[in-house]
């Protein structure tokens, strides 16, 4: 994409805009880029929330264990790949990728995979959260790690259409057909420029442009203009962080139910309002178990007096934000103004401008807007910092490859590239060993090697701003890294 | 399935076995079958078969031969030999293994036992005459009828057969004949580029299995030369040849999928292969993608938005009713190539145990601002009568 046509999707600008113009400018944009049969003037004051504090808000109760089972065995995304496909196509599940609690055929597909037979008899093997939401470290796996190894780059219609040639029988074929017609309507929405960042909020935008909001109903042609085709890169948060935050998201866009939006992935399949109630039911469950969870230990030598020495430096310096910890920890819920946290801009921006904010609306006259509301804030949460060791890259786009070079902006690479794999990790630096580069992706051998370079001066990719950190010395740099192992 | 593949199985020895007894001649014996489909054989289901869960070890010759821990194998070879006074013909063999029984299982007592058939098809292309003739053969992997050898690597269907001794200095150099009531073939060929292998160097994919689940190799430039009987008539040509392997399992063209695929022999040296995939019934977006093979013995992926290709022209098969495209515009803007490929003659159907079209193509147009001709072959398959 030509940098013209990337400024004119995303109103690049350095304008500092207030809430009240953003609401003028959104309207105007909506009405200039005529509005789908769906749309109507958007009241972004409803859909954008305040910086500052995020309240708390009522759950609904759920089982932990329930949960559990429900996330690895319960159909909430209900299309997917045949089954007698899906085993052509693919070889028996590493032990690595098995999980073994799990029973049945689950018991021997990858961990993100779940068997679904379907009431008319066809067997499915379907997605399901882990696909982004478990990750390895150090060769192990975490379940509620984001993954940051996946890769969007190419183009993800094309093995769900190339797996049609080993489906067989018109049933399967329905099936198939019904979840390769989804993967072929988000495909060109959901492309990335680097591999380990995520596009989720585009593969929502680019399902949620194909339903009724009333009935679901999916249909073939989008019922209003998708999202642009190029794609805010996400860095996948760990879900432990939900045992302390009040609202969903970096941007903290998930007001209300946490449950309601965590089924928002059923876009994907779940064509009624039913099915949807459905899935619903038991999402209340899933939520207890993802804020049940606790980050994992830290799995290395920690210098504990160097750790004792980093705590009160935390405090002083980075507490404010991101609370204390221990048994008494504390978490202020604060959503922070990207001008003020200045991390790269664009998704916070993005959040509020018209090309968000009517799928915001979207959400909001639809059963998953009944009890939760999306309302970004114009900025960033600032995280619970729980098992932060384990979720390098970091910032809200996985732009800086390790705690080191957070705490010194001076050492963030403009071009980098790592392994991408999960026992390349340095302790000293505490995030992912990577290779500095001189030059972008055009320097690259070829386009392997070129989508594995991670170029911090592309739109959304940048690694400015969180320079909170620079008026440390190295010393206490140092003993704050140390702490952090801590957590 | 299990059981389906058992009588599967014992109608495939029978209809072989009945053919074993009352004759042995060029013809096929077996006709076009709704119970005895050779699709289904190869789509049924491989438990207890080895799958591929690795990067495969290629060497060679043993790689020519059979491997028959994997359930379903193919030995693909499609050419065209060319005479001194410019008669053309194409030529197409094609054997496929097919595992009954995993390894392991114990075997009946009886020299007409198989864990194993072989099936294959031999068609030649006249261009002059405009006719194209198909021959198919089943039989079972015992008493020599069909089978497989590792030194030297051979693999044979009754007395058709690729032989794989004639290599030079590592270059795969084999040899091939096959014939039917009316007409004998046997070509010489040998490997003038280093082959492509799929699966050599395949990563574990992030769920922990793996994208394809079969090995396979390519030989794209085979200079042939040979000898082709018509009744008491003889030519001698010569020509290039494509050699596709694989075993594991092997996609079939018999799902909900148009599948179009053309080998591609071009005068300066290059081969292209190209594949098109979309669904029958419309709907989703067709996937092309497609690979140079350059003089020098390297190669260039083309992906979907690096090339175009564009049927120009339908054939209506007169016996079965379905319309094939018939003539095609390929385009790849980078590397300035405009090729027009043409079926040499119309009706080179195969209506056998899987009814496609696979063919004989003539090949003029631009490569680099230079104009280019060529010779290929054409496989279009999963269409149904209109």
């Amino acid at each position: 994409m030509s940098q013209n046509n990337l400024y004119d999707n995303f109103n690049f600008s350095n304008t500092v805009w207030k809430i009240k113009d953003f609401s003028i400018w959104a309207i105007i944009a909506v009405l200039l880029s005529g509005c789908g049969p769906q749309d109507s003037v958007i009241d972004t004051d409803k859909f954008i929330s305040p910086l500052g504090v995020v309240p708390a808000e009522p759950q609904r109760p759920g089982d932990a264990q329930a949960g559990y089972d429900a996330l690895l065995n319960k159909p909430y995304i209900s299309c997917g790949i045949p089954y007698k496909a899906y085993k052509k196509a693919v070889s028996p599940t590493s032990v690595a990728f098995r999980l073994p609690d799990r029973t049945d055929l689950n018991a021997e597909l990858p961990y993100h995979r779940t068997y679904y037979k379907k009431s008319n008899g066809v067997e499915l093997v379907t997605g399901n959260c882990l696909t982004c939401h478990a990750g390895f470290f150090n060769d192990k796996l975490i379940i509620g790690l984001g993954n940051e190894n996946m890769d969007f780059t190419g183009d993800a219609s094309a093995r769900a259409e190339t797996i049609g040639t080993l489906v067989r029988g018109y049933a399967e074929t329905a099936e198939w057909q019904k979840w390769a017609d989804r993967m072929a309507a988000v495909a060109p929405y959901i492309m990335t420029e680097t591999v380990g960042v995520n596009p989720a909020i585009d593969i929502t935008w680019a399902l949620i442009a194909h339903r009724n909001r009333k009935t679901l109903e999916w249909s073939p042609e989008p019922m209003m203009e998708p999202p642009p085709k190029y794609v805010l890169p996400l860095s996948m948060p760990p879900w432990w962080r939900m045992k302390k935050k009040h609202a969903m998201f970096y941007t903290t866009a998930g007001r209300g139910d946490h449950a309601r939006h965590m089924i928002l992935g059923t876009v994907l399949c779940a064509d009624t309002v039913e099915e949807a109630k459905e899935i619903d039911a038991y999402a209340p469950d899933i939520r207890a178990y993802i804020s049940s969870l606790e980050p994992p230990i830290y799995p290395f030598a920690i210098d504990k007096n160097l750790a004792e020495q980093g705590r009160p430096i935390f405090d002083g310096h980075c507490a404010q934000c991101h609370g204390t910890y221990g048994d008494d920890w504390t978490y202020p819920n604060l959503v922070l103004s990207k001008d003020v946290v200045g991390t790269d801009p664009a998704l916070a921006q993005a959040s509020i401008d018209a090309t968000d904010q009517r799928f915001v609306q979207w959400v909001g006259e639809s059963f998953y807007g009944e009890l939760s509301r999306l309302a970004p804030a114009p900025g960033y949460i600032a995280p619970p910092l729980d098992g932060i060791w384990a979720t390098a890259p970091y910032l809200h786009n996985g732009s800086v490859p390790t705690i080191q070079a957070l705490l010194d902006s001076s050492m963030r690479p403009k071009y980098w590239t790592r392994a991408f794999d999960s026992s390349d990790y340095n302790e000293k630096t505490l995030g992912w060993n990577y290779t500095a580069l001189n030059f972008g992706k055009d320097g690259a051998e070829d386009s392997l090697a070129a989508k594995k370079i991670y170029d911090t001066t592309l739109y959304g990719y940048s690694n400015r701003g969180h320079v909170f950190g620079d008026t440390l010395t190295k010393e206490e740099q140092l003993q704050v890294l140390e702490f952090l192992k801590t957590l | 399935m299990k059981k389906i593949l058992a009588i599967l199985s014992i109608l495939a020895i029978a209809a072989v076995l009945v053919f074993d007894l009352c004759c042995r001649t060029d013809e096929p014996i077996l006709k076009k079958s709704e119970i005895f489909s050779l699709a289904n054989l190869l789509d049924s289901d491989s438990e207890g078969f080895s799958r591929s869960d690795g990067p495969w070890n290629f060497q060679f010759p043993r790689d020519h031969g059979a491997h028959s821990d994997y359930k379903t194998e193919s030995w693909y070879l499609t050419g065209h030999l060319i005479n001194k006074v410019g008669r053309r013909f194409g030529f197409q063999l094609v054997i496929f293994r097919l595992g009954l029984k995993p390894p392991g299982t114990v075997q009946r007592a009886s020299h007409w036992n198989t864990h194993e058939l072989y099936s294959g098809h031999f068609a030649l292309t006249d261009v002059a005459s405009k006719q194209f003739f198909v021959t198919e053969r089943y039989s079972r992997a015992v008493l020599d009828l069909s089978g497989s050898q590792q030194t030297p690597a051979r693999v044979w269907l009754e007395n058709w057969e690729m032989k794989f001794d004639k290599s030079k200095k590592g270059a795969p150099g084999f040899s091939m004949r096959a014939s039917n009531a009316d007409i004998r073939i046997e070509v010489e060929l040998q490997s003038l580029k280093p082959g492509i292998l799929f699966g050599a160097n395949r990563d574990a994919r992030d769920d922990g299995t793996y994208g394809a689940n079969f090995y396979s190799y390519s030989l794209t430039h085979l200079r042939s030369q040979g000898t082709i009987k018509f009744g008491t008539q003889e030519f001698n040509g010569k020509g290039l040849a494509w050699l596709d392997r694989a075993w594991g399992e092997i996609p079939l063209p018999i799902g909900p999928i148009v599948w179009d695929r053309f080998l591609l022999h071009l005068d300066n040296g290059s081969e292209f292969m190209v594949t098109t995939l979309r669904r029958r019934m419309g709907g989703g977006k067709p996937r092309s993608t497609g690979l140079w093979f350059k003089p020098d013995g390297t190669t260039q992926h083309f992906g979907q938005d690096q090339m175009a290709i564009k049927s120009l022209d339908e054939w209506t098969n007169p016996r079965n009713n379905i319309r094939y495209p018939a003539r095609w515009l390929l385009q790849v803007p980078s590397i300035s190539l405009n090729l027009e490929i043409v079926p040499s003659i119309s009706d080179q159907s195969v209506e056998k145990s899987m009814t496609y079209w696979g063919g004989l193509v003539d090949i003029q147009g631009k490569f680099n601002k230079k104009p280019t001709k060529g010779q290929g072959f054409v496989e279009l398959t999963g269409y149904v009568p209109k």
